[in-house]
């Protein structure tokens, strides 16, 4: 059944009928998104308006981690058996999920100046994002150095599957060295109860963000197979 | 419309947390475009 | 090519470029060097662990650009493929030497790191048992990426900024250890920590080695 699918034939007609549906639910997804997230939420009762900037710093933190983990999936398929598209999906990922993860740390800091008086701050969650922009740039830096399409996807699922491996332990390294250093967390630990209307906002703008990185990783994925033609 | 724009005096954090959600979004589909631009072209 | 072979081998090879061989120690040495020119002298005990720590790290990652170019090049590697020992067996050898070649002098430039930084011979011995314990699995994970960036014109900055952010782990328990030991805690549990990774890595890390090798070389 996924070896039917894994042709070209089949894929690229496929995703480009599924395009515009994703280009579609990502902007309309993303207009109701910003319309709950700006209108609609009430005002947080501790961070003012501020908090706002939550309905583009969430999302883009979970996507900066989806994204990673469908470079995984596509790792660990391209590592086991061949299958092009596959290769291209990986290559195309990673500038999109480091686009995430650079929007996560930029969004954030944007919070933290009005919230905790700095732009930034050595705290556990920061750095391991850090961490993982850095991971994500070595992949791109990778898959870029090596010319042969194949051969880059190959080495590039290599360092994803080692990355993820990795991935869970420095997250687990850096909590632990910043509750020896940093005992007093500037997060509140556990927090007020999300209002359902705040909740709603966080959940179409996640929808919005999931649905322009498949716009884009298909309309990607379809420029790579035409140049393979070429 | 004045004080949603205002954002409560935190105007410059939201809108350019915002705005620079946007331009990054924007300049990921930028450079498909073109990319898709480079191949259909003979 | 049987294993035990290939690593007297390594060791004859690494013996033979001993001049190569000593350039990242002096790298480590010369960087040590510049801290204490830099910093005030109440300063430097604090921060000598992770000074130590940063600048091994770095020595060995540079002492891996190397590591697999020439096989690569040459063709050394092909021939190795053919041999009926697995090359994953074969590579496991090739760092034990390099880990003998290239860590071990760090080890013994240790007493003159306390020298300049003042550190007391007890906390040496944590250092020396951190370096031990992390040592290892640094050395896989940077070969992994040696493997991964052979034959590559931009290898050696690229093994770099692979390597550096999948270090971090390493460096950080191994600083917890240090930090422990200095407040006078029992620090066996990020001890048993990059244990555990070293362990986890040397008997994942050649087979991983030797699927990239097989990658950079098809």
């Amino acid at each position: 059944m996924i070896k039917h699918y894994d042709s070209l034939k089949i894929f690229y007609p496929l995703a480009g009928r599924l395009m515009p549906w994703f280009g579609w639910a990502f902007a309309l997804l993303g207009i109701f998104g910003l319309y709950w997230g700006l209108f609609l939420a009430p005002i947080d009762a501790v961070q003012g308006e501020a908090y706002r900037i939550m309905f583009v710093h969430v999302p883009s933190a979970w996507m900066s981690l989806m994204i990673y983990a469908v470079m995984t999936i596509c790792a660990i398929t391209i590592l086991l058996r061949r299958s092009k598209i596959a290769e291209y999906w990986l290559l195309s990922s990673s500038s999109i999920g480091a686009s995430f993860t650079f929007l996560t740390l930029v969004t954030g800091s944007l919070w933290g100046r009005p919230m905790w008086g700095t732009w930034w701050v050595w705290d556990a969650r920061l750095t391991s994002e850090l961490i993982l922009l850095f991971v994500y740039l070595g992949i791109i830096a990778l898959g870029n150095a090596i010319p042969e399409k194949r051969k880059a996807a190959q080495a590039v699922s290599m360092l994803t599957v080692v990355g993820s491996i990795n991935l869970p332990i420095i997250k687990f390294s850096v909590d632990w060295w910043t509750t020896l250093h940093q005992p007093a967390s500037i997060f509140r630990a556990g927090g007020s109860a999300i209002h359902p209307m705040m909740l709603t906002a966080l959940l179409l703008m996640a929808a919005s963000f999931t649905c322009y990185y498949f716009w884009l990783i298909l309309w990607r994925v379809r420029i790579q197979i035409r140049e393979n033609k070429q | 419309m004045m004080s949603f724009l205002e954002m409560g005096g935190y105007a410059v954090y939201v809108w350019s947390a915002y705005g620079v959600t946007l331009l990054v979004l924007a300049l990921n589909i930028l450079t498909v475009f073109l990319d898709d631009s480079k191949t259909t072209a003979p | 090519m049987t294993p035990s072979r290939y690593f007297i081998f390594c060791l004859r090879l690494l013996l033979r470029q001993r001049r190569e061989v000593a350039l990242p120690l002096f790298f480590f040495l010369i960087v040590l060097s510049l801290f204490p020119m830099v910093f005030p002298a109440k300063d430097l005990p604090s921060l000598a662990p992770a000074v130590l720590w940063i600048t091994a790290l770095l020595s060995i990652l540079l002492s891996l650009n190397n590591l697999f170019r020439e096989d690569v090049e040459d063709g050394f590697l092909t021939q190795l493929l053919l041999s009926p020992a697995p090359l994953s067996s074969l590579i496991a050898m090739k760092l034990l030497a390099h880990w003998i070649a290239y860590v071990l002098p760090l080890f013994i430039a240790l007493p003159l790191f306390g020298l300049w930084y003042r550190v007391p011979t007890e906390n040496l011995l944590v250092l020396a048992s951190s370096l031990a314990l992390g040592t290892p699995s640094l050395l896989i994970l940077g070969a992994i990426a040696a493997a991964l960036s052979a034959g590559l014109k931009q290898g050696g900055i690229l093994l770099m900024l692979i390597t550096l952010p999948l270090a971090t782990p390493i460096l950080l328990f191994s600083l917890t250890i240090t930090d422990m030991a200095a407040n006078g805690l029992s620090y066996t549990a990020p001890a048993y920590f990059l244990l555990a990774m070293a362990i986890v890595s040397a008997s994942l890390g050649p087979l991983v080695i030797s699927a990239s090798l097989r990658i950079s070389i098809s």
